[in-house]
């Protein structure tokens, strides 16, 4: 990669850079969204903890999902390849016997 | 013999649809969040989102996990035929009544958001019908109807409308599934 800016006579200063930190929509089933701010390699956990802050709703009650799959504990903006304004959906878990 | 969580349901939905056994090209499995969110007057946006990793558009049977009230069933929409299906396993022909229309409203807005989003279209116009999947009563407890739903799902990935199982093999069932999540790598 670096060559190639070499060869395409493209300063240091002017390469692309990836942004440290991404914005992300956290989006309810009736499609209310709460805006974060959150570093790439932070972990999402910390986004859905400060999420359910905001809404005031136990955490254990709420599903995130990226993309329809189920956001998991490890998981971060970069491993998810997340970015700017993406959004995350949340629903409320139900249990049923 | 604890109750399921939407997130155990989706979960173990995964799981069924990557054993071999239960692999079906023609069938797309929805969260368990679909219709809820639908029900919610969720937007298309998010509706698409939830369910577009399916690629429902291509396939033929959608299985929608239905929640009513503390309790699981399962709809199967069958695009060809333009059947729906809702298995109920207390046997209550209350469940085909209650949902077969949100379910076909919902495969209305599905067949939207196909248009609205990519380039693909889904037929879903015509004349549908509803039916129950079955009228017995397999269930007697008030703990395994996630069970139920799940085996439900496997018959119907399998190419089959309902399911054969008795109650004496949902324990064995039960088990089977927990196996098959113990057995998945932890990283």
């Amino acid at each position: 990669m670096c060559d190639t800016f070499k060869r395409a006579g493209i300063r240091e200063e002017d390469k692309p850079r990836v942004a440290a930190s991404v914005k992300i929509t956290v989006c309810d089933q009736m499609g209310r969204g709460v805006i974060f701010r959150i570093k790439r390699v932070a972990l999402l956990s910390k986004l859905q903890h400060a999420y359910a802050c905001t809404v005031g709703q136990d955490e254990a009650s709420l599903k995130f999902l990226y993309d329809g799959q189920r956001i998991r504990d490890g998981d971060t903006p970069e491993g998810l390849q997340m970015s700017d304004d993406d959004v995350i959906d949340v629903a409320l878990e139900h249990v049923g016997g | 013999r604890g109750w399921l969580s939407s997130g155990c349901i989706d979960g173990c939905a995964t799981l069924l649809q990557a054993e071999e056994c239960f692999r079906n090209a023609s069938t797309a499995v929805f969260s368990c969040f679909l219709l809820d969110t639908f029900v919610k007057d969720g937007p298309e946006d998010t509706l698409w989102r939830i369910a577009r990793s399916t690629h429902y558009w291509e396939k033929d049977v959608w299985v929608i996990p239905i929640h009513n009230e503390g309790h699981w069933l399962l709809a199967t929409v069958r695009r060809s035929r333009r059947t729906i299906t809702i298995f109920d396993s207390f046997g209550l022909s209350s469940g085909h009544k209650r949902f077969g229309i949100p379910i076909f409203h919902l495969c209305r807005k599905l067949s939207t958001a196909v248009r609205t989003y990519s380039d693909f279209c889904v037929d879903v116009d015509g004349r549908w019908t509803v039916h129950p999947a079955t009228l017995a009563r397999l269930q007697n407890n008030d703990y395994d109807c996630g069970v139920w739903l799940l085996a439900c799902m496997a018959a119907v990935l399998r190419g089959y409308t309902t399911i054969a199982m008795t109650e004496n093999k949902v324990v064995q069932f039960r088990s089977w599934l927990f196996l098959l999540a113990f057995s998945l790598p932890t990283t």
